[in-house]
């Protein structure tokens, strides 16, 4: 048995009590134990690597974080905003515990199930164990992907998640919130949420994260299954506090029919690292990706997608924009995958990238890998600054300019901010992008 | 009785899979000090040419070989490699014994190569290279009362050192890469132009290369300088042998723009690709980096790529002088098992510089090919502009089409898009072209063609023309 590879204090003993620490569900235990044994087997990642070339693993700060205890059930919201009122569910989760508030009573209707995974587990421990595998790319992705040794470690000590079951043929009009505020410092936050939609169903979840403490790590997991002709929308709300890192890794699976749609935006974080994948696993499954991020001083953002198209007559369309200033810095690497045999599929890759001033920086890696013939694969990327004849005209009808800067990027962030279903969340995101510039 | 037409269609194929019998000067394989002393004194080199190929070779030691790219190849063992071959006849007689060896003679006759100075290439200066040595290098009476040197590098190192001296190495260090280090230990031979300030060219300068001893690489060097205001346009060919052993092109080619200098590079390169089983054929190593050194400086590359076993190459354009422009033209076409990784970097460096990038990749029968780019624009290359369009079109559902860019910029006011596209050849026009007469084979060629026009009429127009076709013998039986 060889020695493990940890990242800073993440060793064995870090992980024993991390699992004693934990309500003990044998389930969760075992799956908890497996993520962990992968996870210390992969080697650690290295500025080396392909991979982290353009991102110093050694920004995140594994040494010095702690991880925090599991949070309670309480009955009822921890606290409630005026967001909260559009939505069916609303989670709330902070370092107190996890309050689940049923505001339409879809709920007690049944027509959903939203819960922690422990609980779930203790009811039905083999369902939970086929889908609890750590491994939320990995499932988009199916195998034939290198495994991440940040997704195991985030399905190692995830000491907490949310469980969402959407019933067959029932539909969620305004959907679920889940909306984490975590404060105290040097701690590290990881959870996940698992959200299955049954046949003909549909289902709308905000992910909303605020707050993470100085010098924090937040990491979290999130998977989407997309049963037979049922929708899902997915949307990633990132406003973490300006020294925290945040780690995501995403992933859905689509299958026959299925829709899937997601945002993923990223104002907050020192350091942001995602992954964001999808698998398109039945006929006639589509995907729309959407990203947008905006970051100012010396914040860094990395930036993964994968659009898998295992099955034919696949779609797939994908919009990332970013926005950098001063000497902050945009990576963004996406891959489109068209397996052999998914043919007639038509996938599109897009990232936009706005420079505001000299020093920032952004890197656009788009890539294609096509194993089928039969099929439409496109990508497109630009890196570019505000086009000065735009702000001319804008200032030639009275605009200040200050404001004609703002109109135009407000305006660039604008197709990806409209996608958010939500007023109050979209006004949210709007001016939270167009703020400071 | 299957077995027999895909025989026969491999011959049609690729047509220039003769060997020559040829009495070779060779060595015994292997790569140490010896040979690297060995291959420099039968060259008559000076002790500084000596003394770079040596740093070479312990830099090449330090070095590992790159595994990044999308390629699959056993381990090559460069203890096996053969580093200087030459045709016996040149050892007693230099260049002009060589090139009375009838055999020699005869190769570059059926390959249709002129070494006289023929009326049909009145406008083709041709260097050519027959595995390790240059053999033949015509017009240049001509080419010197311009003042332009055009010769075989070694002829260079004798002739013109103080040249080769300033500009060798400045372009692609010798511990630029692997390959880059390995060629720069072992390199044989290759082509040198210098073209004087003003000058411009009046000719297209061209290089053959010729591998025709087993067991052999070839590892060549061509290094070409245009002074300020000067034009040239070259021109580089390549062909091999079948063999069912894979053999090792590894080159390394330097091109130095001055200020108001244009350089236009281009290549066909048809070395062996392997058989239907993807035995044998050439692994094709290269380096090939231009500099746009002076203000209003121009590099283009054009490059029609329809051989080799495995191709790994990516030629590039710094841009450091203002106002510079660079170019890259790329068809790349893949069959059976062959593999390509192929694409190009455009550094920009310099204020208000251009960079064009556009790729067209076939793929049939169970190749792969790769797309590999990189725009990068520095700090202070201000008002920089870059265009990409990398298209794929797939033939059969066997081959595979991977695009790989990467786009970096660190300045505020750079204008740089990027597209790509990958698709198959679209059903309705072939459909139309059939219902005009045409075989679906003519009209899928017509396609093709189509497809790469954008390339091709970059090329100069012979071998434009022989690009088309060399296309359309290609894509033979690729298609079912």
């Amino acid at each position: 048995m060889s020695e493990g590879v940890y990242f800073g204090r993440f060793d064995e003993a870090a992980f024993a009590d991390s699992l004693s620490a934990a309500d003990g569900d044998p389930t969760l235990r075992d799956l908890r134990a497996r993520a962990f044994e992968a996870y210390s087997a992969l080697p650690a990642p290295s500025a080396q690597d392909e991979e982290w070339r353009r991102t110093d693993p050694a920004r995140i700060p594994f040494e010095r974080v702690t991880p925090l205890p599991p949070p309670a059930l309480c009955a009822g919201p921890l606290w409630s905003a005026p967001e909260h009122e559009v939505f069916d569910v609303v989670v709330t989760v902070s370092e107190e515990g996890i309050g689940i508030a049923d505001r339409s009573g879809v709920l007690r209707a049944g027509r959903c199930a939203v819960e922690r995974v422990e609980d779930r587990a203790r009811r039905s421990p083999a369902e939970v164990a086929a889908v609890w595998r750590g491994a939320a790319i990995s499932a988009a992705a199916g195998n034939g992907l290198p495994p991440d040794k940040i997704e195991a470690f985030i399905g190692a000590f995830a000491a907490t998640g949310i469980w969402i079951e959407v019933a067959p043929g029932a539909t969620l009009g305004r959907g679920i919130l889940i909306h984490h505020r975590l404060r105290r410092p040097e701690s590290l936050a990881a959870w996940r949420t698992v959200a299955n939609v049954g046949a003909g169903g549909a289902l709308t979840l905000v992910e909303w994260v605020e707050g993470g403490g100085a010098g924090g790590i937040l990491a979290s997991s999130r998977e989407v299954y997309v049963a037979e002709g049922a929708r899902a929308r997915a949307i990633a709300l990132q406003q973490a506090a300006p020294d925290a890192t945040v780690l995501a890794v995403d992933g859905a699976r689509v299958a026959r029919d299925g829709e899937y749609d997601s945002v993923a935006a990223h104002l907050g974080g020192a350091l942001a690292r995602t992954k964001a994948g999808v698998e398109l696993a039945g006929a006639g499954a589509r995907a729309r990706l959407g990203g947008i991020a905006a970051l100012d001083g010396q914040r860094h953002i990395d930036q993964r997608t994968l659009q898998v198209h295992s099955a034919p007559d696949t779609t797939s369309d994908l919009l990332y924009r970013a926005i950098v200033k001063d000497t902050a810095r945009s990576v963004f690497q996406g891959v489109i995958v068209a397996r052999r045999g998914a043919q007639r599929i038509d996938a599109y890759q897009r990232n936009n990238n706005l420079i505001l001033n000299d020093g920032a920086r952004a890197d656009s890696l788009p890539g294609l890998l096509i194993d089928a013939d039969d099929l439409k694969c496109t990508h497109g990327s630009t890196i570019g600054h505000l086009d000065p004849e735009a702000l001319f005209y804008l200032r030639s009808r009275g605009l200040s300019a200050p404001a004609a800067r703002r109109l135009l990027i407000e305006a660039f962030a604008g197709a990806i901010v409209e996608r958010l279903p939500h007023p109050p969340l979209r006004d949210r995101l709007r001016a939270a992008v167009a703020e400071g510039w | 009785m299957k077995e027999l037409k895909t025989d026969s269609r491999l011959v049609e194929d690729y047509k220039y899979g003769f060997t020559s019998a040829v009495e070779e000067d060779t060595v015994p394989p292997g790569l140490n000090e010896e040979i690297v002393r060995y291959i420099s004194r039968k060259k008559g080199e000076p002790e500084w040419m000596l003394d770079f190929r040596l740093k070479a070779l312990q830099r090449w030691r330090r070095k590992t070989e790159p595994r990044w790219a999308l390629v699959d190849y056993p381990p090559i063992d460069y203890q096996a490699i053969r580093y200087f071959s030459a045709p016996r006849s040149y050892a007693y007689g230099g260049k002009e014994g060589a090139l009375a060896d009838p055999e020699v003679k005869k190769t570059f006759e059926r390959l249709g190569i002129p070494l006289e100075e023929r009326a049909r290439f009145e406008g083709v200066a041709v260097d050519a290279v027959f595995d390790s040595v240059s053999v033949a290098t015509t017009h240049q009476k001509m080419l010197e009362d311009l003042g332009i040197v055009f010769c075989a590098f070694s002829e260079a190192v004798q002739k013109h050192p103080d040249l080769v001296r300033k500009y060798l190495g400045t372009v692609v260090p010798p511990a630029d890469n692997f390959f880059a280090a390995l060629n720069s230990a072992v390199f044989t031979d290759g082509s040198f132009c210098y073209v004087p300030p003003g000058v411009k060219c009046p000719i297209e300068l061209s290089t053959y290369f010729r591998i025709n001893a087993a067991g052999t690489g070839q590892f060549e060097r061509t290094l070409i300088i245009a002074d300020r205001g000067a034009q040239v346009s070259y021109l580089e060919g390549c062909t091999a042998p079948m063999r069912d052993e894979n053999q090792l092109h590894a080159a390394v080619v330097e091109l130095i723009a001055l200020e108001d200098a244009t350089i236009k590079y281009s290549t066909v390169q048809n070395w062996y690709p392997g058989d239907d089983q993807g035995r044998g054929g050439i692994y094709n190593f290269v380096t090939k980096r231009g500099h746009c050194r002076g203000a209003r400086s121009r590099i283009s590359w054009t490059q029609v790529e329809v051989g080799s076993a495995i191709t790994w190459k990516y030629p590039s354009c710094i841009l450091e002088g203002d106002y510079s422009t660079g170019e890259f033209y790329s068809v790349a076409f893949t069959n059976r098992k062959m593999q390509a990784d192929t694409g190009t970097k455009m550094i920009h460096i310099g204020r208000h510089t251009r960079s064009t990038v556009v790729s067209k990749g076939i793929s049939a029968g169970e190749s792969r090919n790769t797309y590999r780019g990189l725009v990068r624009i520095e700090p202070g290359a201000t008002d920089a502009r870059n265009h990409s369009s990398c298209d794929s079109l797939l033939i059969g559902d066997r081959c595979s089409a991977n695009t790989f860019p990467c786009v970096e910029s660190e300045t505020s006011d750079a204008v740089i898009e990027h597209e790509a596209t990958t698709s198959r050849i679209s059903e309705d026009q072939v459909f139309y072209l059939r219902s005009r007469g045409l075989t679906a084979e003519a009209a899928r060629s017509i396609i093709v063609n189509g497809f790469c026009r954008e390339v091709f009429k970059q090329l100069p127009m012979e071998f434009a023309v022989e690009a088309v076709k060399l296309l359309e013998i290609k894509m033979e039986g690729s298609i079912g």
